[in-house]
């Protein structure tokens, strides 16, 4: 079952990890889903899910099917689906989802958006 | 879940477990032979889940090994109980043969008309596998033999020889064919199952269960039983025969031909006529013209009418080869074909006849033969 996912691109799966001990600068484009754990600068393009670990900062432009920040992410988000910032997490940006879920202690710190075209039910529009 | 072989270090390898959501992901670096381990545990694993599996199918067979032993044994049970009654049959069975047993012995001892020899054989072990009927009922094939002694073995132990056994024939008489009917009644009974099994019996019953446990029983029953019967079927021929006998006993003499004197015995005579040496077949009997002549026994009238010398005869046959002759009658009362009563007058005294006189010409006959019937006229007390 580990070598089966190799044949086409999951949107489901992670496949890449940027780890803690990672820095990476540039575009990050992916088909599947990607976490982060380590440092990056310059943009994430992912067909899957963006993961923003806890110790992970990330100052970048993301684009994504859902993201989950629960580290320091400062850029735009472009969610399709949902956009989850945990109680760790603090997004510095303007973003542009679905669905929107800040969980307690969570920080987003920016302009939010939605889009209607799925049944978009917005979340309290948080500023602080 | 990722797997990601370092390669700074081939031999080891890193599993990482990668949340879908904010939490920190955890990493554990595994030598590469902790995995052929693990193989080998899973192989192990299998080839012990396996054996386990054997296991537990050779126990599921056990286990229906077990039940069927169950029902089996459940089967043996009702079996052995069954052996049990059988065996409990067979004792009783036994305790009947050996009462009946008991009863023929007690015939066969009372019995004052049997010789010796024959009591003697019967007696040892009651097992007339080989003996005939000849032994048990020697009236008509001895007396065919045309030897007195034929006569001894039927009659007293007195005999010919001492002309007055007053004992044992009465008593004979008085006990002998009720004490045989009674046992032939018993026996009857016996055979039949009802309640006339001793007491002897019953402890048996208490022993029946303890030997439930042999495994050849059944078999051994069976013999046993085959060989209760066949000692009954021995049994019940002795019985036959003693009844046979009885019967030809009561065809012997039962009461006096006539009322008379004896004038004249049985044997070698001087001739009233000739006074030459002749052969007197039959023993006379003085009585005035007139007096009833009587059957001395059940029997057929197989002749009637007038006999050279003789004069009026009749002739009765009474069965066992025993027949009766009565002569010099002055008139006969009864015709040939006739059935006869004991004590039936058949005919009357008269002097027809080579004949000296109004008297009866008795003759008694086993298988044809004249034998002498003072010995049993003289014990009916005429």
């Amino acid at each position: 079952m580990l070598g089966k996912k190799v044949d086409r691109p999951n949107p489901d799966s992670v496949d890449t990890v940027i780890g803690k001990a990672t820095f990476l600068q540039g575009t990050l484009t992916s088909q599947g889903s990607v976490r982060i754990d380590g440092r990056l600068e310059g943009e994430i393009i992912a067909d899957g899910d963006v993961f923003i670990g806890q110790e992970a900062r990330v100052v970048a432009k993301v684009r994504a099917r859902h993201v989950v920040v629960a580290g320091e992410l400062k850029g735009d988000v472009e969610a399709t689906g949902k956009l989850e910032i945990a109680s760790t997490g603090v997004l510095t940006g303007n973003v542009k989802v679905s669905q929107l879920v800040v969980e307690e202690g969570g920080v987003l710190e920016g302009s939010s958006s939605f889009r209607r075209q799925q049944e978009g039910k917005e979340g309290p529009d948080r500023a602080s | 879940m990722k797997k990601v072989a370092r390669a700074p270090k081939p031999r080891h390898v890193t599993i990482m477990l990668i949340p879908h959501f904010g939490q920190r992901t955890y990493q554990i670096k595994l030598p590469l032979c902790f995995f052929r381990r693990l193989f080998a545990g899973a192989i192990l694993c299998v080839a012990l889940l396996v054996g386990f599996g054997q296991a537990y199918s050779l126990m599921r067979g056990n286990m229906d090994e077990l039940s069927r032993l169950r029902r089996e044994t459940v089967a043996q049970r009702s079996q052995l109980e069954s052996l049990a009654e059988r065996a409990a049959e067979l004792r009783e069975r036994e305790a009947r043969v050996a009462a009946l047993e008991q009863e023929v012995r007690a015939l066969i001892e009372s019995d004052q008309f049997l010789p010796a020899h024959v009591k003697a054989n019967l007696l040892r072990g009651l097992q007339p596998g080989d003996r005939s009927r000849a032994d048990v009922l020697p009236i008509p094939e001895q007396a065919g033999a045309s030897e007195p002694s034929a006569v001894v073995a039927l009659g007293p132990q007195g005999g010919p020889a001492s002309p007055g056994p007053p004992v044992p024939d009465p008593a004979w008489r008085r006990t002998g064919p009720l004490a045989s009917r009674a046992g032939a009644r018993a026996w009857s009974a016996a055979a039949a199952g009802s309640p006339v099994i001793p007491a002897e019996a019953e402890p048996g019953e208490g022993e029946v269960p303890s030997c439930s446990g042999e495994p050849e029983l059944g078999p051994a029953l069976d013999s046993a039983l085959g060989s209760g019967e066949v000692a009954a079927d021995r049994l019940a021929a002795v019985r036959a025969a003693l009844e046979e006998r009885q019967d030809a006993l009561l065809s012997l003499p039962q009461c006096m031909p006539t009322s008379g004197r004896l004038t004249s015995r049985f044997g070698y005579r001087r001739s009233p006529f000739s006074r030459a040496r002749e052969f007197h077949a039959g023993v006379d009997l003085a009585a005035p013209r007139g007096t009833p002549v009587r059957a001395v026994a059940d029997g057929v009238v197989v002749f009637c009418g007038r006999k050279p010398g003789l004069g009026n005869t009749v002739i009765l046959e009474h069965g066992h080869g025993i027949s009766t002759l009565y002569g010099h009658n002055s008139r006969l009362m009864v015709r040939a074909g006739q059935r006869v009563k004991m004590g039936q007058v058949i005919a009357l005294v008269g002097d027809t006849g080579r004949s000296t006189g109004d008297h009866l010409h008795f003759e008694l006959h086993f298988a044809g033969h004249e034998v002498d019937p003072w010995p049993y006229l003289v014990r009916l007390g005429g």
